[in-house]
Formats: C-alpha cells, sequence, structure tokens
C-alpha cells in the first residue's frame, strides 16, 4: 500500500478512536452527577414489589 | 438495611474511574449506545448485570477461573432447586411444566451473579450500587450476604432474633471470615445433591479442634455435630405458598414460624459428615406451595423428607442443651419425635425422625452444675 494511503487510514483511525472515547463518556458524564440522575429519577415510577407477600422469605 | 434512592443505585463514584475496572468502557461490558444523545436510546440493548447468565464475556477477559467455576456455582446457578422440587413432583409433563413456570417466577431470582456479590446488591433485593460501582473482592455482609440470607441466617446471626452467633456478637467476623472463596465460587462440579455437597466446604473444624481436653468433647466425640451442642433455637417457617397478584406481581406468604431447636438422626451419615446426631430444620414448602400455578403439582411431597439438615448460625459457647448434661439427655423435647411431625410426612422423614427408646438415657449420676452464691452487696 502506497505509504501516503497508510498514513491517511493510520489518521483517521486515530481520529475515530478519539471520537468515539469522547462520546463513551457521556455515560460517565451523567452516572457520576448527582443532580442529573436525581432529576431522571423523579421522571420514574419506583417499582414495587407484591403487597400480598407475607412472613419471612 | 436501609432501602437506596433511585439515583443511589445508579451513582458511579468518581474514583471507580480511576480504578483497573473504570478504565474500561462502560460499553465493552454494558452494551448499549454510547453516541445517543437520548437517555433511551443510550440505553437500548444495555445490561445492567452484564455477568448474568454468563461472566465468560466480560469478567472472564481477566479473571478466566472465577468465570469458568461460576458456570456450576451454586450461587449463581440454584441447581440444586429443580432436582429437589421435582422430586416431590408429579412427574406428567405438562405438570412439570406448571411447576417450572413457578418456579421461575418465585425461586430463580434468587441467583448471586459476580456483580451481585462484588458491585452491588442483588436484584432480588432491589439492586442497586453499593460502593459506587466500585467492585469489592470482598462481599458486604449487609448489603450483599444477608440481603438474601437474612430473614433466618442473617437475623440468627446477627442476633436481631435470638441472642446471636458469638462469631459475630463477641468477635466481629462476618461471612467471610468463615466462608471461603471456594464456598461461594464453588468446586467446578454440578452434580451437587445439596449445598453441603460443596467439595471443601469451610467446616467448624477449620478453626476449632475438637479437643479431647474438653471433657463433653471427649465424651461425645464425632456422635453430634457441633450445632447440637452449640447453636441455640432457629427459625423454622412452614406453609409457604407463591403466586402473583392481581397485578401479575410475584409474591410469597409464609405464614408460620416457630424458634424451635430440633435434635434429629443423620439420615446418610458420610466422611463429610459422619456424625449421628445432627440438627434439623423444617422446609417452608407444603405440597400445595404451588397450587396457584396448577392442582396437585407436589403430588409426591412425601417422597423426601421435609425435615432438613440445620446449620444454625447463632452458636455460642455456653447454651442451655450443654450447661447440663440432662438439658438433653432424657429431654425429650429437644428430640424430632414422631409426634412433632404431621403424620402424613411421618413415612418421608423416617430416616431423622428419633423414636423415644433412642433418646440417650438421663444421666442419674450425673453431678448438676454447682450454683455459684451471688455475692451480697454490702449497700
Amino acid at each position: 500500500m502506497h505509504s501516503r494511503t497508510k498514513i491517511s487510514l493510520l489518521l483517521v483511525a486515530v481520529l475515530l478512536l478519539a471520537a468515539t472515547s469522547a462520546l463513551a463518556s457521556q455515560c460517565v458524564n451523567c452516572h457520576t452527577d448527582v443532580e442529573k440522575l436525581k432529576a431522571i429519577a423523579k421522571t420514574i415510577i419506583k417499582p414495587v414489589g407484591s403487597a400480598e407477600t407475607a412472613g419471612k422469605g | 438495611m436501609a432501602p437506596l434512592e433511585l439515583h443511589e443505585k445508579v451513582l458511579v463514584s468518581p474514583d471507580f474511574l480511576q480504578t483497573t475496572h473504570g478504565e474500561i468502557a462502560c460499553t465493552e461490558c454494558h452494551g448499549g449506545n454510547d453516541v445517543a444523545a437520548d437517555m433511551n436510546q443510550a440505553h437500548s440493548g444495555i445490561r445492567a448485570d452484564p455477568t448474568f447468565p454468563d461472566a465468560t464475556a466480560t469478567c472472564g477477559q481477566c479473571h478466566e477461573e472465577e468465570a469458568r467455576l461460576a458456570k456450576t456455582s451454586l450461587h449463581y446457578t440454584l441447581a440444586t432447586y429443580k432436582p429437589m422440587v421435582h422430586q416431590r413432583a408429579d412427574q406428567a409433563a405438562n405438570q412439570i411444566k406448571m411447576l417450572n413456570q413457578g418456579m421461575d417466577n418465585h425461586c430463580y431470582g434468587c441467583h448471586a451473579s459476580c456483580g451481585e456479590c462484588h458491585v452491588s446488591r442483588p436484584n432480588s433485593a432491589k439492586g442497586g450500587f453499593i460502593s459506587g460501582h466500585n467492585f469489592n473482592k470482598t462481599p458486604d455482609q449487609t448489603n450483599q450476604c444477608t440481603a438474601c440470607h437474612g430473614s433466618r441466617v442473617g437475623n440468627e446471626f446477627t442476633g436481631t432474633t435470638g441472642s446471636g452467633d458469638a462469631h459475630y456478637t463477641k468477635h466481629d467476623m462476618d461471612c467471610m471470615a468463615c466462608h471461603s472463596t471456594r464456598d461461594l465460587h464453588g468446586d467446578g462440579k454440578s452434580d451437587h445433591r445439596d449445598r453441603y455437597d460443596v467439595e471443601g466446604l469451610s467446616s467448624c473444624q477449620d478453626c476449632h479442634e475438637l479437643d479431647d481436653k474438653i471433657e463433653q468433647h471427649a465424651i461425645h466425640g464425632e456422635k453430634l455435630s457441633c450445632y447440637v451442642c452449640h447453636a441455640q433455637p432457629y427459625a423454622n417457617c412452614y406453609g409457604c405458598h407463591v403466586g402473583l397478584d392481581d397485578k401479575g406481581l410475584a409474591f410469597y406468604k409464609n405464614p408460620d414460624e416457630e424458634e424451635l431447636f430440633r435434635i434429629g438422626r443423620n439420615p446418610a451419615p458420610s466422611p463429610k459428615r459422619p456424625e449421628e446426631w445432627i440438627l434439623v430444620r423444617r422446609v417452608p414448602s407444603v405440597q400445595t406451595s404451588f397450587e396457584f400455578y396448577g392442582k396437585d403439582l407436589l403430588s409426591n411431597f412425601d417422597q423426601l423428607n421435609n425435615w432438613k439438615y440445620a446449620s444454625p448460625h447463632n452458636i455460642q459457647r455456653k447454651t442451655t442443651q450443654n450447661r447440663e448434661c440432662n438439658n438433653c439427655h432424657g429431654n425429650e423435647e429437644l428430640f424430632l419425635t414422631e409426634d412433632k411431625v404431621k403424620p402424613e410426612m411421618r413415612k418421608a422423614n423416617k430416616g431423622v425422625i428419633v423414636s423415644k427408646g433412642m433418646i440417650p438415657e438421663k444421666q442419674e449420676d450425673a453431678e448438676p452444675k454447682k450454683k455459684t452464691k451471688k455475692k451480697s452487696s454490702y449497700f
């Protein structure tokens, strides 16, 4: 493969990797933000267990 | 155990990100879509617990042996449940199918994956990170072990019911002080009959020698399991029924519970458990436990005993039964005699029932312990 082509492909790969890494941190940006999570939690219906459960499990 | 708020359950601690596990991209284990701005799209295809039902692709990338053992670990698979329950079942295919549905709804939610022991509360205890997604090598007694093993073992161990276990109350030992990694990760075998079958299971003798210098040890030797002398009365539940309520939510009802102490005969002495006398606990299930799912599903309920080998976690050095010989000898009340077993279950429990003639005789020449005189106050 032509060396210029190789360098171009390598550059694209590096850019893609950088972009992916930056976007992946969106998980972290949300999940480390207490206020953001609290705001989301307010919109979620809390799951409940059956009211009929009785006795030791 | 205080409930976690919804946001706390998924709140990742910044210090987790500095750890080896934290340096791995979230999506590599959890899946999902890390380029989507919208939460629902970001969570599309997500695996909240990527360590269940198979940890090979996640934990197994680095912890190959642990992930391999997890596949046969009883905490992971609950593999002894179905064989045991099926022995009590009507064997017709449609009956087994209905029974399995019931077991899937009520029994199999209680497994423990890698994540549920090392990262979060178990799902059956409503889940949630216990330390910001940090991976703890040693499971947490309150948030993990007794989150599932709470109502009998946990309460007895901590003294929520009864006087507690001296290992905890006097020596500050938690579950993992005795229960080795092997107990939890398993032995790699998949033919266990019950939870006591795990090879190399921790035992009292790991730390305590059966010392003949102690008179009662010399006399009783291996005739008694340690629990017979050192445990206290323990919870015996009865009459458990399961079903789905009108909202489709699973429930269980365990109406009867008694604190009992019952010495039974060892029905199957083995090199691991050679004792002649053991403690037995009544299992909560009854013939109609799954009747919500179908009639007569457990029509062969009496094929197995329902008083089973017990290892109550409420050990004390001095107990009522070891205080004096005749607190046990000749004391019919402590033994699982036939009158204490329902008539329809006497045949099934034949191996553990103690006939009155078998009860060790009262010791006529046993000297009662001298009562020490209380010192009188000068005031």
